[in-house]
């Protein structure tokens, strides 16, 4: 291990036994010290980040003559300019162009994930024929169709029992029981990487 | 101890063997070791023998080269070696021309080393295999000489020089204001001391010319100036060669020359008789009048020999023989014998008259009137005189008077035959190219004699060569060059040792030499009596002379030979030096017994060639400069070979007995002295030698190896053959032979045709082949089948159908009837969500929009429906996000309401832990995350009574509800959530850990339902999500069923 990586992880696994040291005795002094040192760096890291976002779109648009870097650099300083304005003159330039670009972009591509997804769920049989495709095919059925169904009043008050029933099993039951193993399975990944974090097996901050 | 040596300079550690460091060049300690080859033990540098081991460190070299000297570096190994001619001491007679290499006996180094070695000229270097040499000793092989001499030698040749000398740097040029600068002391001051006496006319003009040279030709001139008129080439003439200066002085007839020579030593003689107090800088003269003085012992009187300068006192021997009566009645005895014609010609050239005069003279003067050199020389001689014997006194006295001297003097021929005569002999080159051919063998000696001037003219280059010089000054070897130099300045006083019986008579010795060699031998035979009872002659010399502590090696060599040995057995002292060195001595030099072959065969005319112009200064080693001039007498071997050899020292005259052997052997004259001994020597040698027998049997027989044994032919061995191993052969170039390998190809030989193998086929490999058959035929047509283009027609249109009908239902949602029912029960969770918010009623509400746009439609009715809620309950609300976009959709929310904005809080979970730390009271935050916080929302944060978190990320709502709610557990948290997220906020909320959840639309009209808000487009929100939702699962619905019974029936198919 060269002398630069040994600096590296000796200051990874200093400020984080540290750190953990302070959670587990609730030492709220050195945390929120190290955490400010953490924020600030973080802050600094968006900057560069935003940086260097901008230096490789430019690139990119320079060089590669890609006309979405363009639209991202424009973008980009369209709205830095913006908030510029906004300081000086107490407009609402910002807002504005959120409420007008990006809100119905966002929600147009979310709506767009609802068409892909249910485009993915009927041609899911056709590519895949196995039983867990299946399977998972008529569980979104059943979701989609008990949740529109149990709120709506398509469904005889007879039915809404029984249904309600079938989709809380799922929901309660089913889902959650699988989220839950998905946390645990995240709860344990994430132990075991702070244990390599701390004891400087992991060193993330040097890829 | 460190193998290592560290530079003092630089601090380099420089490995143990360095002499210098390797880092900056500078010379290292002595400290630095030489590992023992044997124990590799570092031992300093001043060891010969290991320390540990005592193994020899140091390669002994004493062993392998005895006489090489320890300092002298190795020959590179590019030259080739090559050796003088050398004679094993005692060996005389002609030395046979090749024996001496070509390079010695023609001068080119270069080119006749390369012929010596096959090679050519380009291939040699110059120089080659002559590095060992002394530069002086090495021909200067310049390609471009500044001297080229012509073939025949005529007087525009030296016009030419003359010329060419104009164009040099004269020394008056380069000393104008001393022009003795460029002379040696001992000619500087000569020249003063003269100038001071007798200043003269054309003194400028001779500047440039030897003193003693200049001084002989300015007294001559000084005698008679018609003979040798002045010319006004004089100013031109300085910048030459001394010698050649006088050689174009002297042009002219030989009897010119001759009369020119003995009027000037006449004059020269009589001025110092004259003027005494000039007498000292003729002492200093050494080697001049060398040439002069022997002559001198012609007179008889003491007065006479009390005349003689002090150096000849210094020079010892020769002046005791020059003073001997017998040797100058020896020397004056042949000249009886010359022809009329010569006496007349010297007669002519009035050169009698100058020796006549000069012993006249110095008969009629007094000894109080002579110069301290001559009186000093008197006392010597009367010494000597009485200690000769009786007999011998009145013999050299009768011989000093005897009518042979007489006449001899009488008639002049001493100026003819002096020393002087080899100037007149020079003279000759002035004279045209005709003249040449009439060289008499006495001009022949001459020529050969100067042939070694030519050679010893080289030696100036080395001396003037600085570095050379200092090897000069530093060897032992060349001592001797700077001892000589004493010599003549007075400051040494050599004693000529006896001649080496080696020296050699060329084959052009004429029978002059014959006689005077039969002469000189009834000569010597009286001198050799005298010399041998003379105690004095050599060890009283070095006695006397604290000078002569410092004589070379090879003079004090001879001199302990006079002393131990027989005085006159020369080859002693020539075993013990080099005998290239004996062969290089001046007097040997001149005899050219050493090198026949070379002095007699090369022509004058040759000698001049490649003499460099700055030899024509006065730099050349006194010796040098006068060798030729003075101490190479062409009458040595031409008009009287008595007389010459009265003029070589004692120590170069051959020994009596040997000179004997010519006269013993008149069957041979032209045979060199001692000839016959060494042939006897041979003889002996010869016959010592054992018989001659066949080499064979003189060799011992070796063990022959057993290896060897083994390949001995049967036939010789005697064991019976073997028998061969394999068949034999029956044809071909090896018939007859056994155990042939057959390298012959098997197709040339007609053999039988055998069926291969057949090849079987198993079950499997047939099947296989049927079924690669089968998949080649039917490839055509599973290709055509395949086509993607119906793929993507459906998909297309399919996308198509479904998005529009999803828009179609939504848009029959917001627009179409309701399908919302209003009597279902209100859900747990929400009636929780309601008990929080009604709880934190007039406290600050912490609300965390943590969702973007996209999120908005489902996310926002909930923010909308709380806000209203809290603003009904009087709940101040602090709003923050982690997401840069919630601000702003916060900011659209909270227009109406009494929000507070916290603004972005950034740091995921970090973040949210430092906000936690900050809830309820548990800290005093001043900051957030770097952001200072005024005082209203650090009181609004520490009286938080609620969270409201409205996400629909996972993590998100993991990280509020792990980093702030596990923080802060006595504020209570609620969330509102997209319907998706439901089930796994779910489970926090069954754990307590979310007080209150709402999740999605349906969660959000019971929540108004049940708080009886106003309508907000909630339903009408819900019912468009309903109409969009039973579009959806009817059309998964479909498509399942559509897929799954056509993937049913092809499974069926496919078993079938």
């Amino acid at each position: 291990m060269k002398l630069k990586q040994s600096i590296a992880v000796f200051i990874a696994v200093f400020f984080g036994l540290v750190t953990l040291i302070a959670l587990l005795f609730d030492v709220g002094g050195i945390s929120i010290v190290i955490l400010g040192w953490a924020s600030f760096l973080a802050a600094i890291a968006l900057v560069l980040g935003v940086l260097n976002l901008l230096l490789v779109h430019l690139t990119r648009l320079f060089r590669e003559r890609n006309l979405y870097s363009g639209v991202l650099v424009l973008g980009l300083l369209a709205v830095f300019a913006a908030a510029i304005v906004d300081e000086l003159n107490g407009s609402d330039n910002v807002n504005l162009i959120f409420n007008w670009v990006q809100a119905p972009l966002e929600a147009a591509l979310a709506s767009l994930l609802a068409i892909f997804l249910l485009l993915a769920g009927v041609q899911l049989l056709k590519r895949q024929r196995t039983r867990w495709a299946f399977l998972f095919s008529l569980t979104a059925v059943v979701m989609l169709l008990g949740q529109a169904l149990l709120t709506s009043r398509l469904l005889p008050a007879a039915l809404r029992q029984p249904v309600n029933q079938v989709v809380d099993f799922v929901q309660s039951i089913v889902v959650t029981a699988g989220i839950r193993g998905l946390l645990i399975g995240i709860a344990l990944a994430t132990l075991l990487l702070s244990l390599r974090l701390l004891m400087g097996v992991e060193r993330p901050y040097n890829k | 101890m460190s193998n290592e040596i560290k530079c003092k300079t630089c601090g380099f550690e420089n490995p143990h063997s360095s002499k210098f460091c390797n880092n900056c060049g500078a010379k290292l300690p002595l400290s630095t070791h030489i590992i023992c080859p044997n124990c590799e033990t570092p031992n300093t540098r001043d060891r010969i023998f290991c320390d540990t081991c005592g193994t020899r460190l140091v390669p002994d070299t004493s062993q392998l080269k005895p006489e090489e000297p320890e300092e002298a570096p190795p020959p590179p190994p590019a030259n080739e070696p090559f050796s003088l001619p050398a004679r094993r001491p005692g060996d005389t007679g002609e030395l046979h021309p090749h024996a001496v290499p070509d390079w010695l006996r023609t001068g080119d180094i270069g080119s006749t080393k390369d012929n010596d070695a096959g090679e050519s000229d380009d291939e040699m270097p110059e120089k080659k295999g002559t590095s060992d040499l002394p530069d002086w000793l090495v021909h200067d092989s310049d390609p471009e000489p500044i001297i080229n001499a012509p073939t025949n030698i005529s007087t525009e040749f030296y016009q030419d020089l003359l010329d060419k000398a104009e164009d040099l740097p004269q020394p008056d040029d380069l000393y104008p204001d001393d022009d003795a600068t460029n002379l040696p002391d001992w000619l500087s001051e000569a020249d003063d001391t003269q100038a001071g006496a007798a200043p003269h006319a054309d003194e400028q003009a001779s500047a440039g010319l030897t003193g003693w040279l200049s001084d002989l030709r300015d007294e001559g001139m000084a005698v008679d100036d018609t003979a040798v008129p002045e010319e006004p080439e004089d100013d031109i003439n300085s910048g030459l060669t001394d010698w050649l200066h006088e050689l174009d002085d002297l042009g002219g007839t030989p009897e010119d020359h001759t009369a020119e020579n003995a009027a000037a030593l006449d004059e020269l003689l009589d001025d110092q008789q004259e003027d005494a107090d000039d007498s000292d800088w003729l002492q200093e003269l050494g080697p001049a009048q060398t040439d002069v003085l022997p002559l001198q012992p012609a007179e008889p009187d003491e007065e006479a020999a009390g005349e003689l300068p002090g150096w000849m006192d210094e020079l010892g021997p020769v002046q005791t023989n020059l003073l001997d009566p017998s040797q100058i009645a020896e020397l004056t005895g042949p000249l009886t014998d010359l022809p009329e014609d010569e006496i007349v010609d010297d007669e002519e050239a009035g050169a009698d008259v100058s020796f006549t005069n000069l012993f006249e003279t110095a008969t009629g003067s007094t000894t109080d009137d002579l110069p301290d050199w001559l009186d000093t020389a008197v006392e010597d001689v009367d010494s000597f005189l009485e200690d000769l014997p009786d007999d011998s006194a009145e013999e050299m006295a009768s011989d000093f008077v005897s009518e042979e001297t007489t006449d001899w003097l009488r008639d002049g021929l001493t100026a003819d035959d002096s020393d002087l005569d080899w100037l007149s002999e020079t003279g000759d080159l002035d004279v045209a190219p005709d003249a040449a051919d009439e060289i008499t063998p006495d001009e022949e000696t001459a020529v050969a004699d100067f042939a070694f001037a030519d050679d010893v003219a080289e030696a100036p280059d080395a001396v003037d060569d600085p570095d050379l010089s200092e090897d000069l000054s530093d060897d032992d070897d060349f001592s001797w060059l700077s001892d000589m130099e004493a010599i003549e300045t007075g400051e040494l006083v050599v004693e000529p040792e006896p001649a080496s019986d080696e020296w050699a008579v060329p084959d052009e010795t004429s029978h002059a030499e014959e006689e005077f060699l039969e002469e000189q031998e009834s000569a010597e035979a009286i001198v050799s009596d005298e010399t041998e009872d003379d105690t004095w002659t050599s060890d009283t010399f070095f006695a006397e002379t604290a000078v002569g502590a410092d004589l070379p090696d090879w003079l004090s060599q001879l001199d302990k030979a006079d002393k131990t040995d027989e005085p006159a057995d020369v080859g002693s002292t020539d075993e013990e030096m080099p005998e290239w060195i004996a062969s290089m001595r001046p007097g040997q030099g001149i005899i050219g017994s050493e090198l026949p072959g070379v002095f007699p065969e090369m022509d004058l005319r040759d000698t001049l060639e490649g003499i460099p112009e700055e030899l024509a200064g006065a730099e050349l080693p006194e010796w040098l400069q006068d060798t030729p001039l003075d101490q190479a007498p062409p009458p040595l071997f031409a008009a009287s070979d008595k007389e010459e050899s009265m003029e070589i020292p004692d120590w170069l005259q051959p020994d009596s007995e040997e000179t004997e052997s010519p006269a013993a052997t008149p069957a041979a004259p032209m045979e060199q002295p001692g000839a016959g001994s060494s042939r006897d020597e041979w003889r002996s040698l010869l016959e010592e030698l054992p018989p001659l027998t066949p080499l064979a049997e003189s060799l011992p027989k070796a063990d022959i190896p057993e290896w060897v044994q083994q390949l001995k032919p049967p036939e010789l061995t005697g064991e019976p053959p073997r028998e061969p191993d394999g068949p034999e052969e029956i044809s071909g170039p090896l018939k007859g032979m056994h155990g042939i390998v057959s390298i012959e190809p098997t197709i040339a030989k007609p053999r039988a045709a055998t069926l291969p193998m057949p090849y079987v086929t198993t079950p499997e490999q047939q099947q296989q082949v049927a079924l690669l058959q089968q998949l080649t035929q039917e490839m055509p047509e599973t290709v055509t089948t395949l086509s993607t283009k119906p793929a993507y027609d459906t998909a297309v249109w399919l996308r198509v159908v479904l998005a529009m009908l999803l828009i179609a239902a939504v848009l029959v949602g917001l627009r179409g009837p309701s399908l919302v029912a209003t009597d279902n029960p209100v859900p747990a969770n929400v009636q929780a969500v309601e008990t929080a918010v009604s709880a934190a009623a007039g406290q600050p509400v912490l609300l965390a929009l943590e969702y973007t746009p996209a999120m908005a439609g489902e996310l926002s009715p909930q923010a909308e429906l709380l806000l209203a809620q809290l603003a009904a309950n009087g709940s101040p609300v602090f709003i923050t996000s982690q997401y840069a976009a919630g601000t702003a959709v916060a900011s659209n929310l909270t227009a109406a309401a009494d929000a507070h904005m916290i603004g972005y809080l950034p740091g995921e979970s970090i973040g949210l832990r430092q906000l936690g730390d900050c809830l309820g009271g548990r800290n005093e935050c001043e900051q957030l995350n770097g952001r200072l916080l005024d005082a209203d929302l650090q009181a609004g944060l520490s009286q938080i009574g609620l969270v409201i978190v409205l996400t629909g990320d996972r993590d998100n709502l993991v990280n509020w509800i792990e980093q702030v709610g596990s923080v802060s557990e006595n504020v209570p948290m609620v969330a509102g959530i997209t319907q998706a997220l439901t089930p796994l906020a779910n489970g926090y909320a069954i754990t307590g850990q979310l007080d209150g959840l709402l999740g999605g639309m349906p969660d959000a009209v019971a929540y108004q339902q049940l708080m009886d808000l106003p309508e907000s487009g909630v339903q009408t929100q819900l019912n468009a999500q309903i109409f969009g939702q039973l579009l959806a699962g009817l059309l998964l619905l479909i498509g399942l069923l559509t897929y799954g019974t056509r993937s049913l029936a092809s499974n069926r198919q496919q078993k079938k």
